[in-house]
């Protein structure tokens, strides 16, 4: 569709724009070529690919304990989803069930994770539509956020915590009263900034029935997490697949009926309201005993044992140099992060290291529709849509 | 106990242009004078005026990671190499060497490249011997490629000095 503006006896050809792939707001390195008339978007072409690093390659190199740190690097802004779904991926592919306050700490994490991601993705769109106060609030809530998950792992951003069959380390203590604390105040950040953007008249304008994807579309393209639930689809796999604790824990599950780029931020904004109130809820019930499982095929021995035992000794040895006793075989799974559905997809050949490492990431899935959303709307229509996208590029890339 | 479905309250169309806004504006000046506010009275939530004043960094912190030095001045690392296997940049190199001592193995060459390191903390998890672990210190900016190499003598830190690490790991330990 030429929109109808091209004058043929002009003969003047649509104007192609170069949109990235480094733009102040592509905050990931993405080229969208615009083909435009006027302000009119004909076509837009999604380029990704820019922050290419071989995950997928790298994973085949290295044993599946030191592939964990990498999946920090997939979604930097929450590593630990990524980090839960390899390890569970592995934890599938052995069959262990992981001790019940790993779980608890597992889902703190994530959760904590979603709030930043969220916080990030809110903060980050409001700015690049000219709200930059809003976004230093979220950055403010984004800090406390990270300062948990600093408590809890010893990184902000890089953080390493979940290991395969336990995590890196217990929840220190005082955690309780030292999350209600922040958590609070971060929540109050997240209201502020709710109370400046959702009712301003300059926000809705460019957010309100922009970027419209139908709902047949979404499915089409394999559209998951805020996206999809903003289409009016309750698809959230902490709800239709449950894992970890989740089955035991009490939250909402925000969808939206426009599908427009104003729901995918209203659906966001709940969600870290919902976050919160599933990390008090495990902070109250989380119980006592080991965060480790005692499976001597995948997860290190205790130093206690190590220092002063040579069976344990052997072990450590063995499980280091050789990365651990995995079955042949095939898995997939898959857990509900911030932008939608990651899986990892292992392929076992029965040695430490995994034959085959794929994975599912929602970016790529989210950004797929990216060009037909914006087909046929104005050149503004770009920026709120990338944003509520919320594309990472390392996810996306790979 | 379950996930319910809610759908999101949409606010309605937009009747009222100037309200709103004005809401906003209320949040920022509040916010301003909070700001004001905590200044006058010291607060530094968020400002820290780095090279002058330090982050309040959590026990589990982790920086770079560094060998621990035995009171006799000696390392207590046996050059056994798990933290090499460990590493998923490899960037330790270990070259072990033999003495007439009790202890007779230890790392002839032990080198870390530090612009490879990503803190991980795996070395400090593989090691047998508490002879690696992560410090507190990640000011290592240099002025070239040579000087992120660190070598044996530059990475020894006597275990006194390293006693927050070790109290937060110690009890780590007793774990199966």
């Amino acid at each position: 569709m030429l929109g109808g503006g091209l004058d043929p006896a002009l003969n003047a050809p649509p104007m192609r724009l170069q949109f990235g792939p480094s733009h102040p707001a592509t905050h990931g390195t993405v080229r969208i070529v615009l083909d435009l008339d006027g302000e009119q978007i004909i076509n837009a072409d999604v380029q990704v690919g820019y922050l290419h690093r071989g995950f997928e390659k790298e994973c085949e190199s290295g044993f599946y304990y030191q592939n964990i740190p990498y999946t920090d690097r997939l979604n930097y802004s929450s590593p630990i989803l990524c980090n839960t779904a390899y390890c569970m991926a592995v934890e599938k592919l052995l069959g262990i069930k992981t001790p019940e306050r790993c779980d608890y700490i597992r889902v703190i994490g994530c959760e904590l994770s979603r709030m930043a991601d969220h916080m990030l993705c809110l903060g980050s769109s409001a700015m690049e539509l000219a709200a930059f106060t809003p976004f230093l609030y979220l950055l403010e809530a984004r800090e406390l956020v990270l300062d948990h998950i600093d408590a809890m792992c010893g990184a902000r951003v890089t953080t390493n915590a979940v290991r395969i069959g336990g995590v890196y380390s217990d929840l220190p203590e005082g955690f309780r009263e030292f999350s209600r604390v922040k958590l609070d105040r971060a929540l109050e950040l997240v209201e502020d900034a709710h109370k400046i953007l959702t009712d301003n008249i300059v926000f809705r304008r460019r957010m309100e029935g922009t970027g419209y994807l139908s709902p047949e579309d979404l499915i089409a393209y394999g559209v998951t997490g805020p996206m999809l639930r903003a289409g009016g689809i309750a698809l959230d796999l902490r709800r239709t697949q449950p894992y970890l604790v989740y089955p035991q824990l009490d939250f909402d599950v925000p969808v939206g009926e426009h599908s427009d780029n104003f729901d995918r931020y209203l659906v966001r904004m709940e969600e870290i309201r919902q976050s919160r109130r599933i990390i008090a809820q495990c902070l109250e019930r989380i119980p006592t005993g080991p965060v480790n499982v005692d499976d001597p095929r995948c997860r290190w021995p205790g130093k206690n044992q190590v220092f002063g035992r040579m069976e344990e000794l052997i072990d450590q040895f063995k499980l280091v140099t050789e990365g651990g006793l995995f079955p042949p075989g095939e898995v997939y799974f898959a857990l509900e992060s911030a932008n939608g559905e990651i899986g990892f997809y292992l392929v076992s050949d029965g040695t430490g290291k995994p034959y085959k490492c794929r994975v599912r990431s929602p970016s790529f899935s989210n950004m797929s529709p990216l060009g037909h959303a914006l087909k046929g709307r104005q050149l503004a229509d770009v920026v709120p849509t990338f944003g509520m996208t919320n594309m990472i590029g390392g996810e996306c890339d790979r | 106990m379950a996930a319910r479905v809610v759908k999101v309250a949409r606010p309605q169309p937009m009747t009222r242009r100037w309200t709103p806004l004005l809401v906003g504006l209320g949040v920022a000046i509040a916010h301003f004078f909070r700001n004001l506010l905590g200044f006058a009275r010291g607060r530094q939530d968020f400002t820290v005026y780095f090279p002058e004043q330090r982050f309040v960094q959590p026990p589990a912190m982790r920086g770079m990671p560094v060998l621990v030095q035995m009171p006799n001045g000696k390392e207590r690392c046996v050059a056994c190499g798990l933290c090499e296997f460990a590493c998923p940049t490899n960037c330790i190199t270990i070259f072990p060497a033999e003495t007439a001592s009790e202890v007779e193995r230890y790392p002839e060459v032990f080198d870390i490249d530090m612009s490879r390191c990503m803190f991980c903390g795996l070395c400090e998890e593989a090691c047998p011997e508490e002879a690696i672990v992560m410090s507190r210190q990640v000011e290592i900016a240099c002025y070239s490629r040579r000087g992120s190499l660190w070598h044996k003598q530059d990475l020894l830190v006597p275990e006194a000095e390293l006693k927050p690490r070790l109290d937060y790991l110690r009890p780590q330990y007793a774990r199966k």
